[in-house]
């Protein structure tokens, strides 16, 4: 029996998305336990995890509150004590979903060389094993470029031919199976959830309590949910006999109750619009600053995210910590007019500039959730997503086939010459000097390449990927290595040999000849 | 309870000694003294280094060498030296902090002396990365590294290694970036209708030429000799505190970003300084729309122009409004005051360095080697790291970690199990969970 464990120290809503990625790797390796690593304080929604085997816990009060310089001695035989601990296990794959420093060493302590995803190598150096997360980790670069939702990152991580039903997440003893909002508001239950992790992320609260109003004019019953830090905004909506507050008074288990009660959340990106999405309540996701969508929008197919985009999106790379414009940017009544919509007594009207409403759809081509654009938003930008949908798809699920090279786009040329320097060099294992005139030609094109996709917003962060993947490329050797440098280069030109991202290259047998000249 | 992704509430702030070493000269030198005057505001006790007192010694190292091998030589070591005094400054006061200006002497061995005694590094870069090389090489060794620029240039440094980077605008100095009173000799000695300050860049004398700017006048050196009839003190540069008296006494100040290229108006990724500094003056300006322009002011309080068309007709227009022209300085005014002096760009850059909470009580003892090798009593792996050290000596976590070569050969687990607590010690002061 496989033993695989996932480390996954993170937040309410990053836990849940991991749940269809743990029953993937036991899709992957039948009759493999899957062990879940978590911080304490999500014990209780870890262990309601359907793909979840084991729930190991550590606790940050010990791990954290032992470095404090009011401390004084190290707690060496603390650390000692934990990593002996976790490696008595004797796991046979270890999974770091978790992005930060200390995952990454500790993923390496546990795991040796049998590590996937983020980690550090035997010297130390930061590494990503896998191609989806290596994509994970270059979009965060380029948060608004990020074409895929998590929860579809992480299962193509473990198994990409996972059918979309097996990718809604699933916790105990919950359907997930989508509900509708009742045509008539008045049999409505509605969850508001007025707070947000992060004030960027954060919607006005007078626009909540707007929402609030128009919902108890229908006769709706409403229900404001959030953490005990958010109580204080209680105050700010009315009195009303169908208005009550469970701020700071639910856990994990009465959460998951009030989502499965409730026909609709309203929210901003929040652990909340996971745990409803995975309980089949639509959700209305309301996306901004450093929430992006297409990434974190609640996977399942009865939702609706507006989505504020930055002004510059198409021309500039974002802020590393920004995908998107503040939430500040959505009126009131554009919620209001999702909640009609999605009762179904209208269609969305027009969106504000620079925000778009999008409904949750299964894309049964890639086995994933597709945002649909309905309403506002730059209509080239979802073209762009779009062909990087398909980009993306083909090169890391290597599902290409090489198409006629008249059609190659300059960027493909370029891919396809970096491929066979590679290719070169590791063929040149006994010569020296080929070794290093190939070297030096395929370092030339690179810069060639680097500036390409510098030259996109959009394609920026393939460029990031590439560093990533080049950094974490495995084998012993400079020409093992080539070899799978090679591999992957054969793959991006291919998956772009229809021109999808810079369009076809009119000159492209001139640019061929440039590339080729130019070491 | 410690609840990952949240801060703590910025309480009081505890009172921090920061050593601010400043160029040799230049355009940042201004800047590391506002730094150290706003750190002083906000109740932190400050060791400024001059070093601008010593240009004359560093542009006698040039004048005596030989040839300009010898030049690089001699300038170069004495900036080193510089920047061992400001190291062994920090180290001996028993500094927090060590806060850089792009410019400031500094080198990669002083910025791993001040790592291996605790002592964090911070680096404000005010410069258009894109033109200038030096920092690649010195970036990764700061604890953290501020940028005025938002976009490709945080990435830039992403990618060179630094550790951290931070957007950090520019901003103003309310002590001297201030409203005088606009007497009739001021008005005479620095006032126009139409005035800008700043040297002569290619794209800012193909903008005045294509807009036609006969009335305007210049303050600053570099300008071709074509505009010498409107350039004033033989284009002489002019000192911050006539600057200052020169927006104030100007109806309208233009402030075109410097570009090195003839394209006139670039919409580049950051932020003047002059544009913190006229508001602050509660003076009018016109300026050229750059990106993040938006997220700093509205067009309410300062006029954005994007094109040469644009400049003309914005000239226009507000010379013959002036109640527009003061409504608009006096909301640009409020605006500095309460979000954009170099207070707030303090403040804010020590939360993101974890220095803005209070201390909680004093140090305990520090342990020795010698009781990190007893924790460790029958953990082969981890006795073999420590016997590179003496019994008695300190057990510092960054003094530990020093002795761990990153990248230079494989690491054994002991050293990594040192690593994972410094990782941990080093996610938890970021996220304000623990000093």
């Amino acid at each position: 029996m496989k033993n695989v464990l996932v480390i996954a120290i993170t937040r309410l809503g990053d836990l849940i998305q991991t749940e269809p990625f743990l029953r993937a790797l036991k899709r992957k390796s039948p009759g493999a336990r899957v062990t879940l690593l978590v911080e304490r304080s999500f014990l209780g929604i870890a262990n309601r995890l359907v793909g979840a085997d084991r729930v190991l816990v550590i606790d940050f009060n010990e791990v954290l509150g032992t470095l404090d310089e009011s401390h004084g001695a190290l707690p060496l035989a603390q650390y000692i004590g934990l990593v002996n601990e976790l490696t008595s296990n004797k796991f046979d794959e270890v999974w770091n979903v978790t992005h930060n420093r200390p995952a990454m060493v500790l993923t390496t302590l546990i795991g040796g060389d049998r590590v996937q995803g983020v980690a550090i190598d035997k010297r130390g150096l930061q590494i990503v094993r896998n191609e989806w997360l290596t994509y994970f980790f270059a979009t965060n670069l380029a948060r608004p470029w990020c074409a895929f939702n998590l929860i579809d990152i992480y299962v193509n991580s473990a198994d990409s031919t996972t059918p979309f039903a097996e990718r809604i997440p699933r916790l105990r003893n919950v359907s997930s199976a989508p509900r509708k909002i009742p045509s008539d508001l008045r049999d409505a239950h509605v969850l508001l959830h007025p707070g947000a992790s992060q004030s960027d992320k954060q919607w006005p609260v007078d626009r909540f309590r707007n929402v609030a109003q128009w919902l108890l004019e229908r006769g709706a019953v409403v229900t404001l949910i959030g953490g005990r830090k958010e109580q204080k905004l209680e105050s700010e909506f009315p009195a009303h006999r169908n208005l009550s507050s469970l701020i700071g008074r639910t856990n994990e288990d009465e959460l998951i109750s009030a989502c499965q009660a409730a026909d609709l959340l309203v929210s901003a990106d929040s652990g909340p619009v996971h745990v409803a999405a995975a309980c089949g309540t639509p959700v209305i996701a309301i996306e901004g600053g450093s929430a992006h969508g297409h990434e974190t929008a609640p996977y399942n197919v009865n939702s609706v995210v507006l989505q504020s985009h930055l002004e510059d999106v198409l021309t500039r790379v974002p802020r590393k910590d920004r995908a998107s414009a503040s939430a500040s940017l959505i009126p009131a009544h554009c919620v209001i007019s999702a909640i009609e919509s999605m009762s179904g007594a209208e269609d969305l009207p027009e969106m504000p500039t620079n925000v778009a409403a999008y409904r949750t759809v299964e894309d049964s081509r890639h086995n994933s959730l597709r945002l649909s654009r309905v309403a506002g938003g730059p209509v080239k930008y979802d073209q762009r997503i779009e062909s990087l949908r398909q980009f993306w798809h083909a090169a890391l699920n290597a599902r290409i086939q090489e198409t006629s090279r008249a059609s190659i786009s300059e960027v493909g040329l370029a891919l396809d010459f970096c491929a066979n320097r590679a290719a070169a060099i590791s063929e040149s294992r006994d010569d020296f000097d080929q070794t290093e005139r190939h070297a030096s030609e395929l370092t030339s094109a690179e810069r060639r390449l680097t500036m390409l996709f510098n030259k996109k917003p959009f394609l920026v962060h393939i460029n990031a990927f590439l560093q990533i993947a080049r950094s974490s490329v495995p084998g012993e050797d400079p020409w093992t290595q080539a070899a799978s440098l090679s591999s992957l280069y054969r793959r991006l030109a291919a998956a772009e040999v229809d021109g999808r991202l810079l369009g076809v290259a009119d000159k492209s047998v001139q640019t061929k000849l440039e590339i080729e000249e130019m070491p | 309870m410690i609840t990952l992704g949240t801060s703590r509430p910025v309480r009081a702030e505890r009172k921090l000694r920061v050593v601010v070493p400043t160029p040799l000269y230049g355009g940042s030198l201004p800047v590391a003294y506002h730094v150290d005057e706003a750190l002083r505001g906000l109740g932190h006790e400050t060791i400024l280094l001059r070093f601008d007192q010593h240009y004359c010694l560093y542009q006698q190292c040039g004048d005596a060498a030989r040839d300009q091998e010898a030049k690089r030589t001699l300038q170069g070591t004495f900036a080193i030296l510089l920047a061992d005094l400001a190291a062994e400054t920090a180290i001996t006061s028993g500094a927090d902090l060590v806060w850089y200006t792009a410019q400031s002497p500094v080198s990669v061995r002083s910025l791993r002396m001040l790592r291996n005694n605790g002592i964090q590094t911070a680096f404000w870069f005010v410069e258009d990365i894109r033109r200038f090389e030096y920092w690649k090489a010195l970036a990764p060794e700061f604890d953290i590294v501020f940028s005025i620029q938002q976009g490709e240039a945080l990435h830039a440094l992403s990618a060179a290694g630094v550790r951290r980077v931070e957007y950090l605008p520019s901003a103003a100095n309310p002590a001297m970036h201030r409203p005088l009173e606009r007497t009739a000799e001021e008005r005479e000695a620095f006032g126009a209708p139409v005035a800008f300050v700043g040297a002569g860049y290619p794209n800012r004398v193909r903008l005045f030429n294509l807009a036609k700017l006969r009335d305007v006048k210049l303050w600053g050196n570099d300008w071709p000799p074509a505009w010498t009839p409107r350039l004033q003190e033989n284009g002489r540069r002019v000192s911050p505190e006539e600057t200052v008296r020169i927006y104030n006494a100007t109806d309208i100040n233009l402030n075109i970003h410097s570009g090195v290229t003839e394209q006139p108006l670039e919409r580049g990724d950051f932020v003047n300084p002059r544009t913190f500094e006229i508001a602050a003056c509660r003076a009018f300006q016109i300026v050229d729309r750059q990106a993040p322009m938006a997220e700093l002011f509205s067009e309410d309080e300062i006029a954005i122009v994007d094109s040469v068309d644009g400049l003309t007709h914005a000239i226009d227009r507000y010379l013959a409004d002036p109640a527009a022209r003061h409504r608009m300085s006096e909301a640009a005014y409020r605006r500095v005051l309460s979000e954009h002096t170099y207070e707030h760009r303090m403040r804010h850059a020590l939360e993101c360095l974890g220095l803005s909470q209070p201390r909680t009580g004093r140090r305990a003892p520090m342990p020795t080697i010698a009781d990190l090798k007893a924790a460790a009593y029958g953990d082969l792996e981890m006795q073999a790291f420590f016997a590179q050290f003496d019994d008695a000596a300190s057990a510092r976590l960054a003094d530990l970690v020093a002795r761990i070569p990153a990248g230079e050969r494989e690491l054994s687990r002991g050293e990594m199990i040192v690593l994972l607590m410094n990782e941990f010690r080093q996610w938890g002061v970021e996220k304000s969970v623990i000093r």
